[in-house]
């Protein structure tokens, strides 16, 4: 059971994390975050949404 | 005693086993809605941090512009028309509608985005006309006297022109209408 409880939440986890609305809203807060103020945090929110998106134009 | 006491643990821990595998049933229903629900909130916020996230990056391209133009904040504009081009080029080329990784924007924020973007490319085309002004200026005075100074004058105008034409696209000799 706990096996079962496991796989589902790390599942679910990913579902989330590595979905496209996800990968927008990271890539758009990014932006909000880096273009004027040059932020590093910014920067790695842009990254890892690009990082994102490309997985997903692999997968599919 | 022992007789009485051995089918009670069983008894516990039967009824143990039950609640855990309700608990587990209700966990896992429960973790399928959530998941939906987050991707179904993430995908009703987007649109409008696009909207904020066009706004932010066209704004700050200018603002780099006007800096990179005065002589005061030379190094501050430089830089902060590298990101803000950089971050409106990203966000031109993955969310367009002819992108294969792009998303459909919810029926609601559709004129709202228009106008964002209208706004924008307005900002934009007034001030690439006042870049433009400044260049042809900028060559005037650089067939008078060929200095360093003015040199270097020109490049800066010329680059700054580039900055703001690019984004505009092939729109740029026309003015922007508001698409609704």
């Amino acid at each position: 059971m706990l096996n079962e409880i496991l796989t589902s939440f790390l599942t679910s986890f990913l579902e989330i994390f590595l979905s496209i609305p996800f990968g927008a809203v990271l890539t758009t807060f990014g932006t909000i975050i880096y273009a004027p103020t040059g932020n590093r945090f910014g920067k790695y929110c842009l990254i890892i949404g690009l990082v994102i998106f490309s997985l997903n134009n692999l997968i599919a | 005693m022992n007789s009485g006491f051995l089918p009670n643990i069983a008894n516990i821990s039967i009824t143990i086993t039950e609640i855990v595998d309700n608990l587990s049933l209700d966990f896992l229903s429960n973790l399928q809605n959530l998941t939906v629900l987050v991707i179904d909130v993430l995908s009703r916020l987007f649109p409008i941090l696009l909207c904020i996230a066009i706004v932010s990056a066209n704004l700050s391209l200018i603002v780099g512009a006007i800096l990179y133009l005065l002589e005061s904040n030379e190094e501050d504009g430089k830089v902060m028309i590298q990101r803000s081009f950089v971050t409106s080029c990203l966000l031109f080329f993955i969310f367009n509608p002819y992108s294969p990784s792009s998303i459909p924007i919810a029926e609601p924020f559709e004129g709202f985005q228009l106008f964002t973007s209208f706004v924008i490319s307005y900002l934009l085309f007034l001030f690439a006309a006042l870049s433009l002004i400044i260049f042809i200026g900028n060559l005037g005075f650089f067939l008078l006297s060929s200095d360093k100074k003015t040199i270097r004058r020109l490049k800066k105008s010329f680059i700054c022109l580039i900055c703001v034409i690019l984004p505009l696209g092939f729109q740029f000799p026309n003015m922007p209408l508001l698409k609704l």
